[in-house]
């Protein structure tokens, strides 16, 4: 790979500086899953380092941890030489560590201007005036390329802009260490963010810069540190960082085995949706699954994918169109008659929507076989509930033991298994993958694979592209509640997607 | 949209290029500002002023200056109990102990005067320094620090101080504080003729005008309310400002304990029951948010007033009092009716 063409040279100092920041086998437990298992972490100043891994490979909990947010069961942290344990964000922040979250994390009702100083207002008694909060503000505003009145209401702001905010608030702190955790994935133009952090790389400052996008480590990393599973699988030099050994050490795998996909013949239409609207999209989409398809869906966060799938699953009333399964037509916000219809739907957050925590896995999927006036088996309970744990290769005590206790893994397979337990047509996932390990993963798309071969359509909302590239026949990218547009399989690539995700326009 | 001002505003910047540091200040702005200022309290503004319009007309003694002292007077203890639950609702919270407390320190006032013989001067810092501690300790413990939820903690609560109230008592009955000649010098004090109680009140809600607008302190407030974790990764020890409002809720029951001593001349376990509901709704008929993050006290305030007014006009035109409650419950549902349907016009023409 050429490196002189896509990034400035960067002339690392002979005699290593003392690191700023040293992470020494991290390990945090959140109830039966295990985030980080052992992780470390070196940053010296003015470098910028990439934190790479899969979703679920704890690198958001190590940045938390790195910040103060979390607190880590086991390990040592190190900053700027001293022993360092925070109780809180604030400690981290008087350390001089920054993060920009992955999920945003501002004020709605407040002013553009008092998010960005929001971290100065420690002391109660300090005088706090509007005038001086713009102020403070407007010069960090300007320096991330927001040009707009620092008193506008942080909840009128567009997506792009509320992220830019983020960075803004990061920086106005003057850190020494700053963490962005897959900033640049809410954001149309990264280009600025990456001009900043190299400004302020030459300030001395460092950037720990969570990504699972490859090009951008490329683009912008000095070196970067794989996580895999919460432990550092790889650390690669500037000179190392191609795709292939990025991704190999991401996945554990190569890539191909990962998403194996069979070739399955493209039946009939499966599902029809025209001129869909409902009160997150606000332009018609019309959309096809047919049967032994793989439709996925892509766009930020925000997008509509979510409300989507909601409404053609019935959970979310619509405002206008059809949805068809098979000829059948879905009544707008019937949850049941989306069921009756052959619709399986698995949605996005399994904790709040998809479980029944407390219960065990054989409730949890006796609930789909309820009904008003029928006896309930136990027996029959018993063999689904076993019969499921089997096919799904379900990890678990016994199947009264509370879902809770699962793992994210083994919790989303209880879910499938409650999603196509009776036989839908069509089989709606939402984020199927998130916050599950690789080995998990696997085994959820070998299982997509035997669906499709069985003639089941399925459509995938995810925001991990390469799952989408990897799983998918056709990919549909939202923006803005609309569909921004299409691409094949032999088109769908990262660029491609996250332009148009950005609301640009693909040639 | 109008995220960015990039239209008429300009044309005063272009005589001076220079400026960069300086902040643009276009008065579009200003004036776009404060009509979302005034929109913000449209809601109670257009009633209460419908309102005083309609008696001004109906009732030629309403408008006299006396009325409207008489209705300031009245409504004093409400507004400082108004000013305190602001607080409360802005992180998120309620306190529905108001009332218990408010009984529980007019006793021990009524108690520290009369059993223990205290002056009245020295038991009003007393009985507000323990009913401080009070909520900051129990209700503010138990919320902030242990993480129980803030409805059943004050509903509890509630029923223990109301009680031990109660306990403070002779069998229920009333003390009478009337023998007692400082505090009934206390009662008829004024300035120029405007009652004392009404200048405690309204001092009061300077203050916390001041506190919220100008301080860091004002600001936690608002940032814990409008998101507590975003609060907490800045920074903001959000347990401390939970707490923390659960004593000034208390400090205030306790001011306003003492301020109903003193105007009835007696401590009397049954003037304050039930007045925590009555404040929650001068504080969210202000437009003050029950989630949290959203409210001011000028709204409480105009809050306050309404239901002031509207107690003061039906009263001396001889409605029965049940009509005022029901006039009440009305414009409170009508008031969050209008939030909802603002909030989901502005919606449709921002996305
Ligand atoms: N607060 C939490 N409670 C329970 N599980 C969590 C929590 N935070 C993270 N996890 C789990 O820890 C694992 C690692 O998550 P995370 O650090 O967010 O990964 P990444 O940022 O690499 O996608 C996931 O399995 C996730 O579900
Ligand atoms: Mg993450």
């Amino acid at each position: 790979m050429d490196q002189s063409s896509d990034g400035e040279t960067v002339l690392l100092p002979l005699v290593a500086p003392a690191p700023v920041v040293v992470a020494a086998g991290i390990g945090k437990q959140f109830g039966a899953v295990r985030a980080l298992d052992g992780a470390d972490l070196t940053v010296v100043p003015g470098e910028i380092v990439a934190l790479a891994g899969e979703n679920g490979s704890g690198k958001s909990t190590l940045a938390r941890i790195l910040a103060g947010a979390v607190r880590p069961d086991t390990g040592r942290l190190t900053v700027g030489g001293r022993p360092a344990r925070f109780g809180s964000p604030r400690d981290a922040l008087r350390a001089g560590i920054a993060m920009v979250t992955q999920e945003l994390t501002c004020v709605p009702a407040m002013s553009v201007a008092e998010n960005v100083v929001l971290p100065r207002f420690t002391r109660p008694a300090a005088l706090a005036r509007r005038r001086d909060a713009v102020a403070a503000a407007t010069p960090h505003l300007r320096r991330v390329g927001l040009d707009l009145d620092p008193l506008t209401p942080f909840s009128a702001l567009r997506q792009g802009d509320r992220e830019l905010v983020e960075v803004a608030k990061a920086i106005a702190t003057r850190p020494r260490v700053l963490i962005l955790d897959e900033a640049t994935t809410r954001l149309p133009n990264p280009e600025r963010l990456f001009t900043i952090v190299t400004a302020l790389a030459d300030e001395g400052v460092a950037t720990v810069f969570i990504t699972h996008r490859l090009r951008e480590i490329r683009r912008l990393a000095h070196r970067a540190v794989v996580l895999r599973d919460g432990r550092l699988v790889a650390e690669l030099g500037r000179d190392e960082l191609d795709d292939e050994r990025i991704s190999s050490a991401m996945v554990g795998r190569s890539l191909r085995d990962l998403y194996a996909k069979p070739k399955v013949r493209v039946g009939r239409p499966a599902l029809v949706v025209s001129s869909l609207v409902n009160d997150r999209t606000p332009a018609p989409v019309d959309l096809t699954v047919h049967a032994g398809e793989v439709v996925g869906l892509a766009g930020l966060v925000g997008a509509g994918r979510s409300e989507l799938l909601e409404s053609i699953a019935g959970v979310r009333p619509r405002e206008q169109g059809f949805v068809t399964v098979a000829g059948t037509e879905v009544e707008s916000g019937s949850p049941r008659s989306a069921m009756r219809a052959g619709i399986g739907f698995v949605p996005e957050d399994r904790r709040a929507q998809g479980l029944h925590l407390d219960a065990g896995i054989a409730d949890n999927l006796a609930i789909v076989w309820l009904s008003t006036f029928g006896r309930t088996d136990r027996h029959l309970r018993d063999l689904r509930a076993n019969r499921a744990v089997n096919r799904f290769k379900i990890r678990c005590r016994d199947i009264e033991a509370p879902v809770s206790h699962l793992s994210g893994g083994n919790q989303q397979k209880v879910l499938l298994a409650k999603a196509v337990a009776r036989h839908p047509r069509i089989l709606l996932l939402d984020e199927p993958t998130r916050g599950v390990d690789v080995g998990a993963k696997h085994e959820i798309y070998t299982f997509i694979g035997e669906l499709v071969t069985g003639g089941i359509g399925v459509l995938i909302a995810s925001s991990d592209l390469l799952e989408l590239i990897g799983l998918c026949d056709r990919v549909l990218v939202l923006h803005d509640g609309a569909v921004a547009g299409e691409l094949p399989r032999s088109r769908a690539t990262e660029e491609r997607i996250a332009l148009l995700s950005a609301g640009g326009k693909v040639t | 949209m109008t995220v960015h001002h990039t239209d008429a505003p300009r044309s005063h910047q272009a005589s001076d290029p220079g400026e960069n540091n300086r902040l643009p200040r276009p008065t579009g702005k200003q004036l776009a500002r404060l009509r979302q200022a005034i929109a913000s309290y449209a809601g109670v503004g257009s009633v209460l002023l419908l309102l005083v319009v309609v008696l001004r007309v109906t009732q030629p003694y309403f408008g006299t200056m006396s009325n409207l002292l008489l209705v300031l007077e009245t409504n004093a203890v409400l507004l400082v109990l108004a000013v305190g639950m602001t607080f409360v609702l802005l992180t998120g919270g309620v306190d529905l102990s108001v009332g218990g407390t408010v009984v529980l320190t007019t006793m021990l006032f009524g108690r520290l005067v009369t059993d223990a013989g205290l002056s009245p001067w020295l038991a009003v810092p007393v009985v507000v320094v323990l009913g401080t501690a009070l909520g900051l300790l129990v209700n503010g413990g138990l919320i902030a620090g242990l993480g129980l939820n803030f409805f059943v903690v004050t509903i509890g609560t509630s029923y223990v101080f109301t009680n031990l109230g109660k306990l403070l008592t002779d069998r229920g009955n009333t003390i009478s504080l009337y023998g007692d000649e400082t505090i009934r010098r206390m009662g008829e004090a004024s300035v120029f003729g405007v009652p004392a109680q009404v200048l405690v009140a309204l001092g009061v809600f300077l203050v916390g005008t001041l506190v919220l607008r100008y301080t860091g302190y004002g600001r936690m407030i608002y940032a814990v309310g409008g998101n507590p974790e975003a609060a907490r990764l800045a920074g903001i020890n959000v347990s401390a400002v939970r707490a923390s409002v659960y004593a000034i809720t208390a400090a205030m029951s306790a001011v306003a304990g003492v301020m109903l001593s003193i105007r009835l001349s007696a401590a009397s376990p049954s003037a304050a029951v039930g007045i925590e509901l009555t404040v929650a709704a001068a504080v969210l008929l202000g437009g003050t948010s029950f989630m949290g993050g959203v409210g001011t006290m000028l709204g409480t305030l105009l809050g306050t007033l309404f239901l002031g007014v509207l107690d003061n006009g039906l009263g001396s035109a001889g409605i029965s009092p049940f009509w005022e409650g029901v006039a009440t419950g009305v414009v409170l549902v009508l008031a969050v009716l209008a939030d909802l349907l603002r909030k989901r016009r502005s919606r449709t023409t921002t996305t």
